[in-house]
């Protein structure tokens, strides 16, 4: 990671919980008491329903922004050219989420739904001294991430088991540098060609996140998680980490 | 209601999931000589015959990876057949390669290392098979032969897997590219030459050797423990390095396309003319084969790199050959595909089939006057027959009656 991005993912982390206002599903219930009871119920039976909703546990998720920010560390399993199963690279990258759960209706289910945009680089170079190829990949992914919360929803840390999909990109970016023994001590001995393209796929896989929230809804997230990168007619397996902060 | 809603999503998802480039001719970036400045580059070239594209198979050529071969020195294979022997040493018979490629302006690019080394043999491949069939090589000889890329072989458990080395194996009909190790020039696999040079090899055994998978000249010439009469297996050995060579040198017109990839050869397989190594006669060729006999403890080492040299000699004797006024390389060439098979009972194929002992295909005059008897036009019989004459000590009229009155060159007399 350079620096600035460094700078940039320290800034994020450490912004206040400010909640960003919009609006909570926890206070909606407690208007309606208020208004003419529906079917001439007695007014006091209508207050007891609304109580007894407000003791329920509330989800922590439920408040805040729901955007989350996390940094990805990932093992990438690229197919291999020769024919065996894959070579083996690492990788780095950002992931901004948004738990779009409460906008969608789940609040008070189990399960969550959040949409997410990832970017991870990874990079090999390979060759002899003559003929070195260098390659870069720059993938970004927009996933839609469907979990399932374990435990209480009241619960300040907490577990989700997901599955994700959507479509990727992928940005390779190739370089040749080639150096014939025989040119040594001319002029040009050397030679360097770059090229690059946008390569159009699907990212899916499987995992699972994990919380640590605060009443506000603002915490640490993370997770653990396996996922199919296609690349034109290219495979990639990531294994990654994320840890980062939820708002 | 829910599947119509699912459906578009999903169909889009799997549009994404892409394909692979179509076969057919196409533009591909591999590792090519240039022209202009005489080294080797990323250079744009026209594919022509792939039928799978990432697989890079086609008619040229069929890669396989990831290949793990074990040969054991001490076991003999004598009597297997060939089934039995690829079962016993293929451990991991391997897998066809995926290249990955990125496209721009509609060509495309190999990815990584091993995309462009398997991308720039197959293109090799190619060139070397189109530049065979011009020369008169029957269009079924070695289609879609596979080679080994990168293959894990061990001869010898102790001494580790082989790299830094290209071979054609006629016993399992592939071309082996081994893995670099300390080789960091031009690799193996990416050098137009030793692909070349390889096909020569299979070349050779297809039509010489009528593409047996273990030719029984070997021990037909060789069948008591120490090989009393080597002529035929040493010859044999030589010339088909030294054809090899030409091969190389026919299809690219690099003179040391080894020392792209393998400095330290130095110029002990330069093609130019060297009178201290290029010169040579029968007499000689007894007298060295009498004093390896004095050292039988060193018998396979030297002569396992004595042959490369004597390979030499005849490479430079073609090249030259084919320098000379009214002919040009390619006709030699032509003439020594025809020594192969063509010629009838002056065939080297024909001399390897018949001769029991290895004596006629051990002797130089034979071997020169098969490739003399391949030359299609006069010019190139002339031309042959002057510098083999010169190199090897013979005499001209008596290599073909065209070379009445041809005298030998007198770069060696």
């Amino acid at each position: 990671m350079n620096h600035k991005s460094l700078y940039l993912l320290l800034a994020i982390l450490s912004l206040p919980s400010t909640g960003l206002a919009l609006g909570s599903p926890s206070n909606e219930g407690r208007v309606s008491s208020f208004a003419a009871a529906p079917g001439g119920q007695p007014y006091g039976r209508q207050i007891h329903a609304e109580t007894s909703r407000r003791e329920e546990p509330r989800d922590r998720a439920a408040s805040g922004a729901g955007l989350s920010l996390e940094a990805i560390l990932a093992l990438v399993f690229q197919d291999d050219p020769q024919g065996s199963s894959y070579t083996r690279d690492s990788g780095w990258g950002l992931r901004l989420g948004w738990d779009m759960s409460r906008q969608l209706g789940l609040g008070s289910l189990p399960l969550r739904f959040q949409p997410e945009l990832s970017w991870t680089q990874s990079s090999e170079e390979q060759g002899t001294a003559a003929v070195i190829v260098s390659r870069r990949l720059d993938s970004f992914r927009l996933v839609g991430r469907l979990g399932w919360r374990l435990g209480e929803p009241s619960q300040g840390f907490r577990l989700i088991p997901f599955v994700s999909a959507g479509p990727a990109a992928t940005l390779s970016s190739v370089r040749y540098d080639i150096a014939d023994p025989v040119g040594r001590g001319r002029a040009s001995p050397s030679s360097e060609d770059a090229v690059s393209e946008l390569q159009w796929g699907a990212a899916y896989g499987a995992g699972l996140a994990f919380g640590a929230l605060a009443e506000s809804g603002a915490g640490l997230t993370g997770r653990l998680e396996l996922l199919r990168i296609h690349r034109g007619y290219v495979q990639d397996l990531a294994l990654s980490v994320g840890l980062g902060f939820r708002l | 209601m829910r599947r119509k809603l699912f459906l578009p999503p999903l169909a889009a998802l799997l549009l994404l999931l892409g394909c692979a480039p179509e076969a057919g001719p196409l533009q591909m970036a591999v590792l090519d000589l240039d022209p202009g400045t005489g080294l080797y580059d990323l250079r744009v070239v026209e594919v022509r015959t792939l039928e799978d594209v990432p697989a890079l198979r086609g008619e040229a050529a069929t890669p396989i990876g990831s290949a793990v071969i074990r040969l054991d020195s001490r076991r003999l294979y004598d009597g297997m057949s060939e089934a039995a022997f690829r079962a016993a040493v293929l451990s991991e018979p391997g897998a066809p390669v995926e290249a990955q490629f990125v496209e721009q302006d509609g060509v495309l690019y190999p990815s990584d290392f091993h995309s462009l080394s398997l991308a720039t043999a197959y293109y090799h491949f190619e060139k070397a098979r189109a530049y065979a069939l011009a020369r008169g090589l029957g269009a079924e000889k070695l289609r879609s032969t596979p080679f080994y890329y990168f293959p894990a072989l061990t001869e010898d458990p102790a001494e580790g897997q082989l790299a830094d080395n290209a071979a054609w194996f006629p016993m399992l009909r592939s071309f082996l590219l081994f893995p670099h190790k300390d080789l960091q020039g031009i690799p193996l696999s990416m050098n137009q030459g030793v692909i070349a040079h390889e096909y020569g090899h299979a070349i050779f055994n297809a039509e010489v050797l009528n593409g047996a998978w273990f030719p029984d000249v070997l021990q037909r010439w060789c069948d008591d423990p120490g090989c009393s009469d080597p002529h035929g297996s040493l010859m044999m050995g030589s010339v088909e390095e030294g054809f090899a060579d030409i091969w190389a040198l026919g299809v690219t017109g690099d003179l040391r396309f080894i020392n792209r990839s393998i400095e330290p050869v130095g110029d002990r397989r330069d093609l130019e003319f060297n009178g201290s190594r290029h010169c040579y006669s029968s007499a000689a060729w007894e007298a060295e084969i009498e004093q390896a006999r004095t050292r039988p403890y060193q018998w396979a080492r030297y002569w396992g790199s004595r042959r490369y040299e004597l390979g030499t000699m005849w490479a430079s004797a073609l090249y030259h050959a084919g320098l000379e006024p009214g002919t040009d390389l390619d006709r030699v060439i032509e003439a020594l595909l025809a020594s192969y098979r063509s010629t009838g009972k002056a065939s080297l194929a024909h001399l390897a089939a018949t001769d029991r002992r290895g004596r006629t295909f051990g002797s130089f005059d034979s071997i020169a006057q098969a490739i003399v008897i391949g030359a299609k036009d006069e010019p190139t019989a002339h031309a042959l027959c002057k510098v083999l004459g010169d190199r090897f000590a013979l005499d001209p009229a008596a290599l073909d009656p065209r070379c009445d009155g041809v005298a030998p060159g007198g770069d060696c007399r």
